[in-house]
């Protein structure tokens, strides 16, 4: 009988090792109706700031002040993810594009003028990620 | 999706050889394709789970009410 027990002890053991991986998977942080606000507000930043790169030459502060909100927006929400439980599948994407902002950002406070194109591809990679994360967000299971 | 990073690569490299961008600006530009990638494929993840998640929870729901 004790053999049994301790048998029976282990196949528990191991069945919940093979089975956590999968129950992970299926159990994934709800909707947050806040956190696809404030990534689709970090979305609608970058769209306005697209074609104001154009104009980085008659008034190079235009630019950098839409960075600035980008800047400020995406750090909150890449706070606000941050301790989501279950949610690493949006955790990563976010940091991702902090980091991508982070850089645009760096990069008007150091160059007194940033160039026309890399100001277009950079805003376009931000647009494309967002929209992205946005499209996933949405089809989250609603609480 | 393959297609789309091998425009954007395409276009970063044609506005390098034109001088439009610096080689800094151009090693960052492509390391943020990759990053992008990364993106797109995470949120593609989340996307299948959800979906195979609906599948249970419906199958899950149809054996409770035929119970």
């Amino acid at each position: 009988m004790k053999n049994i027990i301790i048998s029976l002890s282990f196949l528990f053991l191991s069945g919940c090792a093979v089975i956590q991986p999968i129950i992970d998977r299926f159990t994934i942080a709800p909707f947050d109706s806040n956190e696809y606000a404030l990534v689709n507000k970090v979305r609608t930043i970058a769209i306005k700031t697209k074609p104001k790169c154009s104009i980085e030459n008659i008034a190079p502060f235009a630019v950098l002040n839409y960075v600035n909100e980008l800047h400020d927006n995406a750090l909150l929400l890449k706070n606000y993810s941050q301790y989501i439980p279950k949610n690493d599948q949006t955790i990563k994407p976010v940091n991702l594009t902090y980091q991508m902002i982070d850089e645009l950002k760096s990069r008007y406070e150091k160059e007194k003028k940033v160039g026309e194109v890399y100001c277009v591809l950079k805003i376009q990679s931000i647009i494309d990620a967002t929209e992205s994360i946005q499209q996933a967000i949405a089809k989250r299971p609603r609480p | 999706m393959i297609q789309e990073v091998a425009r954007q690569v395409s276009e970063i490299q044609r506005s390098y050889e034109q001088g439009s961008i610096s080689l800094d600006e151009y090693k960052e530009l492509i390391n943020n394709v990759g990053a992008l990638q990364a993106i797109q494929d995470a949120s593609a993840s989340l996307e299948e789970n959800i979906m195979y998640r609906t599948i249970i929870v419906n199958a899950i729901n149809l054996a409770s009410v035929l119970a």
